[in-house]
């Protein structure tokens, strides 16, 4: 749904996580020892998320998010708000990162407002629109395992009826740009239809302006198809890859809004303005200049908030040339 | 009479039970809290404990663990002369991810990291070993030198026919090669028949395996002339019908998912592949890398096995 947003050209902003300060680790670690309270916890949590607002205004990023102070993984997070769940002992991502996978015991049923706090939270800390930020229905399928339902269609439809009354809660918070990942897609194109009807059974008639991030995969067979998605912008990752991703949607439909992923956030090295302004010119060969909004190319919780504050400048000043350019 | 045994596939998991944690260590490594010596020595009781859970479980050909692999390719990258690595991709249809191999000059052979593992490993009772499939591995790269994939997939071959033979001087009972690729995309016949010849003439027992997809029935006929041995992941459809091979290995535990296969699906499935390809020899283990299964549950699911082959 089109909404105005009033936002300049080429509208900045972050993917969702930020670099958890070493305080709330420790915060954490200790709160599951029952060593701190729930409410200490929390107030941690509020304070890591000021920092984040902060910071984010500092760099001048137009559209905000909350960071995600509260957040482990993407998919676990949910898990453990919603009723249907055990969670698993670590399995790993990659390197030497791991996650708790979920596993679908019983229906999955909504409990209680999972991320509303934070955003309404963020919100009042600034002027700027912040998103509210979901795992969409087919990454918390594909990333659960299922010991309950019959098949794939089945998870993916129970997690959707869910995430929707998640998303009207956002919305009625005040939310205008809800943000919907679905990462695993990126490796299960022959599954598009799938992913699509799960983000169309959360967002159907909403008024939110909505964005689906996907990230490190097998866009060479998704872009045929990522026109189905039905969502008013789609966030990929184009740095990571050198933008090698711009030639493999080139000839394909992309009715959409594109998050235009300039800085690569899996290394120590942050991407340079020149580099990003170089990236911004190419995406104006085949994306339409009000088509555009710049991010990193996924979340920053695996960089320093040292390097995450200099990568988004860097982000911001390339934006500002750019804008410049385009005039 | 066919003879029956159980493995496991691929990287077992690499945290949990008694050794010391690889997983806290790592992180303490990397912020310099403990040197290159202590590492190597939690790195190596992990490969041990690895090996050790395998054979408690009952499995008759334990892995290494690749307890050391980041990935699959990630020791070549570390080791071969004109690999670097890039950023991160998913591995096929799963969460897990791998560093992109980068090919920046030409591909040199030079120490096996792969047989160092498994020589410790050895010691503990490991018997088989792994390596990635020639085209999977290529289908991973970015070649920024040869510019050919068709040269790509032949140096490839070459450096891990190398890696091969120096898993066989290791002592490797049995090398699995990974090639979900070639179930996953198209590729010529007779190329794999070409490449896989040269494994077949090894003096060790290679089994050429694809997991999340199977092959189809040319892909298994071209593995079939090379003389090596084929591995199916019989969780997911399957057309091949006639399947002559003297080494059959059957995925039969399924390791994406966490809910234990009751004896009697397992039996179903034990049943129709013994009937549907008479074979000399078949292995029956999990479909794919044990990993991707918590390691409470990875253990549970991989005594399964166990039961499989006992059962009449």
């Amino acid at each position: 749904m089109k909404i105005d947003l009033n936002l300049p050209l080429l509208p900045t902003t972050s993917v969702g996580s930020f670099p958890k300060p070493e305080y709330l680790a420790t915060a954490r670690a200790q709160f599951y020892r029952n060593e701190i309270s729930r409410e200490a916890l929390l107030a941690l949590e509020e304070q890591a998320t000021r920092e984040f607002i902060l910071l984010q205004e500092r760099v001048g990023l137009d559209v905000l998010v909350d960071g995600e102070a509260e957040r482990g993984d993407m998919a676990t997070f949910f898990a453990e708000k919603m009723n249907g769940f055990k969670i698993s002992e670590p399995v790993r991502s990659y390197g030497n990162r791991y996650y708790k996978k979920p596993r679908i015991v019983s229906a999955i049923e909504f409990r209680e407002p999972m991320t509303k706090h934070f955003f309404e939270y963020a919100q009042k800390l600034t002027s700027k629109p912040v998103k509210g930020m979901l795992t969409g229905p087919y990454t918390m399928m594909d990333w659960s395992f299922n010991e309950f339902y019959g098949s794939r269609e089945e998870v993916v439809r129970a997690f959707a009826k869910v995430l929707r009354q998640e998303a009207i809660e956002l919305m009625q918070a005040g939310c205008k740009i809800i943000q919907v990942d679905e990462p695993a897609l990126s490796v299960r194109s022959d599954e598009i239809e799938l992913a699509a009807e799960g983000l169309r059974l959360v967002l159907d008639g909403l008024e939110m302006y909505s964005i689906t991030h996907i990230c490190y995969g097998a866009f060479e067979f998704l872009a045929p198809k990522i026109h189905l998605l039905p969502v008013d912008q789609i966030d990929l990752e184009f740095a990571g890859r050198d933008f090698e991703l711009l030639e493999q949607l080139r000839g394909h439909e992309f009715p959409q809004d594109v998050g235009l992923g300039v800085y690569d956030v899996h290394t120590h090295k942050i991407t340079p303005q020149a580099k990003i302004e170089e990236y911004i010119a190419k995406a104006l060969t085949f994306f339409r200049p009000e088509q555009i909004w710049v991010d990193p190319d996924c979340g920053l919780k695996t960089r320093t908030f040292e390097e995450s504050e200099k990568g988004l400048a860097e982000m911001v000043a390339a934006t500002k040339a750019a804008r410049l350019s385009i005039k | 009479m066919t003879q029956i045994s159980t493995s496991t596939t691929g990287i077992f998991p690499k945290i949990g039970g008694t050794a010391p944690s690889l997983r806290a260590n790592l992180h303490k490594f990397d912020r310099d809290e403990i040197d290159i010596a202590a590492i190597e020595t939690i790195i190596q009781k992990n490969i041990e404990r690895a090996v050790v859970e395998q054979i408690a479980a009952g499995i008759d050909l334990p892995t290494d663990g690749l307890i050391r692999w980041t990935d699959l390719f990630s020791p070549f990258v570390k080791s071969w002369q004109g690999l670097t690595r890039r950023g991160i991709h998913r591995f096929y249809d799963t969460n897990t991810l791998y560093g992109e191999p980068v090919v920046e000059g030409e591909l040199v052979f030079t120490a096996s990291h792969a047989a160092a593992d498994f020589a410790i490993a050895k010691e503990f009772g490991a018997k088989k070993a792994t390596l990635p499939g020639v085209f999977t591995f290529a289908a991973a790269c970015v070649d920024n030198f040869y510019h050919d994939a068709k040269k790509l997939r032949s140096v490839l071959a070459a450096n891990l026919l190398l890696e091969a033979q120096k898993l066989v001087e290791a002592g490797a009972e049995i090398i699995e090669i990974h090639e979900p690729e070639l179930s996953w995309n198209q590729v010529d016949v007779a190329e794999i028949t070409a490449i896989y010849s040269k494994f077949g003439e090894l003096k060790t027992k290679i089994l050429v395996t694809t997991y999340f997809r199977n092959f189809s029935q040319a892909t298994a006929d071209s593995l079939l002339v090379a003389k090596v041995g084929i591995g199916i992941d019989c969780s997911k459809p399957c057309e091949i019908v006639s399947l002559a091979t003297p080494l059959l290995q059957v995925g039969i535990v399924d390791s994406r998912e966490t809910k234990l296969e009751s004896l009697e699906v397992l039996a179903a499935r034990r049943a129709e592949a013994l009937q549907k390809f008479p074979t000399a020899e078949i292995i029956f283990a999990t479909t794919s890398h044990v990993e991707y299964l918590p390691h409470e549950i990875a253990l549970a699911k991989i005594a399964l096995l166990q039961n499989v082959k006992n059962l009449k």
